[in-house]
């Protein structure tokens, strides 16, 4: 079954969103996020752009401010609210790999 | 040595790993896309090198702006920062390259890269096909209907033969689109929630294979028409061929003087319908012109009557008035016709006088229809077509159908023969015979009992073999 928009995020989304916990520019998320992952994750420019616009529109982010065609974002409440909804789950995914391991010891 | 050259490309927009391969291996022969046309493709000469090539789309493009848009920008922006530098757009579809060694790709997220892909098919590509499939169905049930009541008429006809070939092709075309776009969608939606990106389907020989069909068919079905339909045809083909140019060439001005969108879009829309207006009526008046004035050599002469203007017929006919009844009227219109597919051969002979003739109806004439089915389990359809057409024609309910009263075949040299009956009962002068691998139709206007044994004797010999 497809799963609804958001509801759960990929790998790309989650970084993207963990990057605009402070302001920052499309350009300096494409140099975070390989630098936050060590290089283990990269954002495609045009998964980004699609990103930033489906969650400006979505009320995860919002603009901050607009230089030339450089333009910031931050986090809202209900985008902070997703992205800690989704380290609940990567959590729960951890502890039930945890318990599966190592709580059978 | 040429420093550009065109190619005529045809991919599926949704194809970007078959259009990624495609410009990959043009680079590393030393050709760099420069534009890309609505047929063609052009490049420019590079040095051979190996570069990565990517294809995506930006939903807000047109094909109407005279600039990219600042969100467009934006985008080039993000992909210049990555390495990726626009090499040609068309539309939605932007095509960049990158000379980096394993670049990070432009689209990473499978979800969204099929979302975006799905958006750009939601707007042009489905709409698309799905009218063109919707027109061709229309046509086929123009076609049906024709078929209901004439069938041997269409049966006969090469050009709605080749023709209905050549659109089955092309709606083969679409259907194939847009089926294999659906299931790639599906599925592709599918492995992206597994991270998976899903690579585009080619099915370029089958396209190929569909595409030369269709050219095929269509010539086959422009030789099989006379002379002047087969010009009128081509003058509707040059007009819309004009017409593309000039909308297109009219787009690129606007576009270099940098006219607003919305402007551009605008008169395209209204240059289109106007033109194709003006191409199809004037493909109606040269066809009507080219019959008055007999242009294409159809009959030897033409005569006016009550402001219409006739052409006059004298070709050879294997069954004339004269072989019938003494007539001394010298100047009979002799007019055949023939109609043939690789189903039926359908030959119709009609010699009459002229129309300006006072008195046209006492003149002895003639009309016969020889129908031919190429193929053996053609004649009982074409017997039964011939034997329904006027009912069918006129939509006679069934209790009026039995018009036909059958009548001894022997003297005809037929297997069966029938003689039409009016409404009240009288006997029409129309007969309809069937030969061993041929049906006739055949119409007087003298001889009220009837033909005599030996005119009989005579259409038998003349026309049943």
């Amino acid at each position: 079954m497809p799963r609804a928009k958001f509801q759960t995020l990929t790998e790309q989304m989650f970084y993207i969103l963990l990057c605009l916990r402070e302001e920052c520019c499309g350009m300096d998320i494409l140099d975070r996020v390989p630098a936050m992952t060590g290089g283990r994750v990269g954002v495609g420019s045009g998964t980004l752009y699609n990103l930033l616009e489906q969650f400006a529109q979505a009320g995860m982010i919002r603009e901050t401010r607009v230089e030339g065609r450089r333009r910031s974002y931050l986090l809202t409440e209900f985008g902070r609210e997703t992205l800690r909804r989704e380290y609940a789950r990567i959590c729960a995914q951890a502890e039930d790999y945890r318990q599966a391991f190592e709580g059978g010891k | 040595m040429k420093d550009r050259k065109r190619r005529l490309e045809q991919f599926p927009f949704y194809n970007c790993a078959g259009i990624e391969r495609r410009l990959e291996k043009m680079a590393a022969q030393g050709w760099m896309l420069d534009e890309i046309g609505p047929f063609f493709w052009s490049y420019r000469r590079i040095e051979p090198q190996k570069l990565t090539f990517s294809v995506c789309c930006f939903l807000e493009a047109s094909e109407y702006d005279p600039e990219p848009s600042e969100g467009q920008k934006t985008f080039y922006d993000f992909c210049a920062h990555t390495g990726w530098t626009l090499a040609a757009s068309s539309a939605q579809m932007q095509v960049f390259y990158n000379e980096q060694k394993n670049p990070v790709p432009i689209e990473t997220d499978p979800v969204v890269s099929v979302d975006s892909i799905h958006r750009m098919a939601k707007s042009r590509f489905l709409p698309y096909n799905l009218t063109v499939m919707a027109v061709l169905l229309m046509y086929g049930w123009l076609l049906a209907e024709l078929w209901s009541s004439d069938p041997v008429n269409v049966l006969a006809d090469g050009s709605l033969f080749w023709g209905g070939i050549a659109l089955l092709g092309l709606f083969a075309v679409c259907a194939l689109d847009v089926g294999r776009y659906e299931l790639w969608h599906i599925r592709a939606k599918k492995a992206a929630e597994w991270g998976e990106l899903l690579p585009t389907p080619s099915c370029a020989r089958v396209e190929w294979i569909i595409r030369l069909w269709i050219v095929a068919s269509l010539t086959a079905s422009l030789l099989s028409v006379p002379g002047l339909t087969a010009a009128v045809i081509g003058v509707r083909a040059v007009g819309i061929c004009a017409i593309a140019f000039l909308i297109y060439s009219g787009r690129q001005l606007f576009k270099r003087r940098k006219k607003p969108a919305k402007t551009s879009r605008t008169i395209s829309h209204a240059a289109c319908f106007t033109l194709s207006f003006v191409v199809m009526t004037a493909a109606v008046c040269l066809e009507q012109e080219g019959r008055n004035r007999n242009w294409f050599g159809d009959g030897c002469g033409t005569y006016e009557h009550d402001g219409q203007s006739y052409v006059f017929h004298q070709d050879a006919l294997p069954l004339t008035v004269e072989d019938l009844v003494d007539s001394d009227y010298g100047l009979y219109c002799r007019e055949r016709q023939e109609k043939s597919s690789p189903l039926a051969v359908r030959t119709v002979g009609r010699q009459g006088p002229r129309f300006d003739e006072e008195d046209y109806d006492q003149i002895p004439s003639l009309v016969y229809i020889v129908v031919r089915p190429r193929l053996p389990f053609l004649s009982g359809l074409c017997w039964e077509g011939q034997y329904r057409r006027w009912d069918d024609q006129r939509r006679v309910d069934d209790s009026h159908r039995k018009l036909y009263e059958p009548m001894d075949p022997a003297p005809w040299g037929a297997e069966e023969a029938y003689r039409q009956l009016y409404r009240d009962g009288g006997r029409s002068n129309r007969y309809l015979l069937r030969y061993e691998g041929r049906v006739v139709e055949l119409v007087f206007n003298f001889g009220e009992d009837g033909p005599t044994p030996a005119q009989m004797a005579v259409v038998g010999e003349r026309l049943g073999s």
